[in-house]
């Protein structure tokens, strides 16, 4: 194996970083947008 | 559930199993048209009943979830969505579980585990019959088996979600998918304008209601949509039921896929506690802390009132996109049969779920 490949075998091994399903976004969108609101960054929501 | 995503355009619902991309300028326009959509809905409410009663008309009052999903059907089936948009609409189900986790703050645990408790054997019994049914029907009309099994998953639990996560254990083909989904998804919007009319007829009230839309309308969207459009605290109730059906997804879909490796037709599953935690809808987490925060005082009063108006304008853009992803004519394409059974089976279980309702009410006496 060259210096070449095995750089490359090197990066493709690299695990990637964990994805997250639109389901593990959704909650945290949520849980981010309730701190806010807790915390007084957003204090009122219209309706 | 929490790997998959529903498309638009059932040509498009190829059964991909797409993550989520993060690349947020494709979705923009589309999220745009949901909320503009939406937007409309509500300004429509607002103002056409205003305008109906100042010129002495007789107008039913409509509200902005009905408009929404309204204009989103008149949008796809006539000049259809155009592709810049497709990504962002496609978004609509993120927006609905975004919805129901900060609904999560207008439940207080007590009641979660009250109603919980009732709605989880009201799901059981459900999901075993709807299962049973379907698998029968399936026989009787000739289905190819996976197709069955994925018509009865989807019948059962959680519609089109349960659909893709099921197709992806049993190695079900693409095409039998695109079948179950359209037709879930064809009677999903039937039960959009049945259910209501029902329930007034029938004079139920919001909780029996909501626990009906809840458990027998299958794709969440939907029967959130069916239960608000009956009132808001039926619209509460219908996602609670809901959730509940989404959160057996994981053990259904695990039964099926053991069965189907049993017969040599599907990969075996090595660990069941992971293909569990896989499968599990992670919003049901999520709206389950926001109750927890919510009942140990974290948010104040208005804060809670924050959120559930955060929570709304979520579900607006949810409805908008319920309407702009349903094109009859795409859906027509699919063929007779399984729609058939899937209105045979949705018919049944209806009936079969409102019978649990009704006697469910008489005996808790809500």
């Amino acid at each position: 194996m060259t210096t070449t490949d095995a750089t490359l075998d090197k990066k493709i091994q690299k695990p990637s970083a964990p994805k997250f399903s639109w389901d593990t976004w959704a909650v945290l969108a949520a849980f981010v947008a309730a701190l806010l609101i807790r915390f007084g960054v957003v204090r009122h929501i219209p309706w | 559930m929490s790997e998959t995503f529903a498309i638009p355009q059932i040509k498009q619902v190829q059964v991909k199993q797409a993550q989520p991309n993060l690349q947020f300028l494709p979705v923009i326009p589309g999220i745009l048209l949901l909320a503009a959509i939406g937007y409309a809905g509500k300004l429509l409410e607002q103002n056409v009943g205003k305008f109906a009663k100042s010129h002495h008309w007789i107008f039913p009052n409509i509200e902005y979830v009905l408009w929404a999903i309204l204009l989103g059907l008149a949008i796809s089936n006539t000049v259809g969505v155009p592709a810049i948009f497709r990504a962002g609409v496609a978004t609509y189900e993120f927006w609905l579980k975004v919805g129901i986790v900060l609904l999560g703050a207008r439940f207080l645990v007590g009641d979660v585990l009250k109603l919980g408790g009732v709605t989880l054997a009201l799901v059981a019994i459900e999901i075993t019959g709807a299962i049973a049914f379907m698998t029968l029907l399936g026989r009787l009309f000739h289905l190819k088996p996976k197709l069955t099994t994925l018509l009865a998953v989807g019948s059962a639990v959680c519609g089109v979600s349960a659909i893709i996560a099921t197709q992806g254990a049993i190695d079900a083909d693409e095409e039998d998918s695109s079948f179950a989904i359209a037709a879930i998804l064809a009677l999903g919007v039937l039960a959009l304008f049945t259910f209501p009319l029902i329930g007034h007829a029938l004079h139920l009230g919001d909780h029996a209601y909501g626990l009906w839309a809840g458990l027998a309308v299958d794709n969440t969207a939907e029967a959130s949509a069916a239960g608000a459009l009956y009132s808001d605290a039926a619209g509460k109730l219908a996602v609670l039921a809901k959730t509940t059906r989404n959160a057996m997804i994981g053990f259904v879909v695990l039964a099926y896929a053991i069965y189907w490796a049993g017969q040599g037709q599907a990969k075996t599953v090595k660990n069941k506690a992971a293909f569990l935690w896989q499968k599990f809808p992670k919003f049901v987490l999520g709206f389950l802390l926001i109750s927890v925060l919510a009942t140990y005082h974290f948010f104040s009063k208005d804060q809670v009132t924050a959120l559930a108006n955060l929570s709304r304008w979520a579900f607006l853009l949810t409805f908008a996109g319920v309407g702009l992803r349903t094109n009859f004519r795409e859906m027509r394409k699919q063929g007779l049969r399984p729609f058939a059974v899937g209105a045979i089976g949705e018919v049944v279980i209806a009936v079969f779920t409102l019978g649990l309702v009704i006697g469910a009410q008489k005996i808790w006496g809500w």
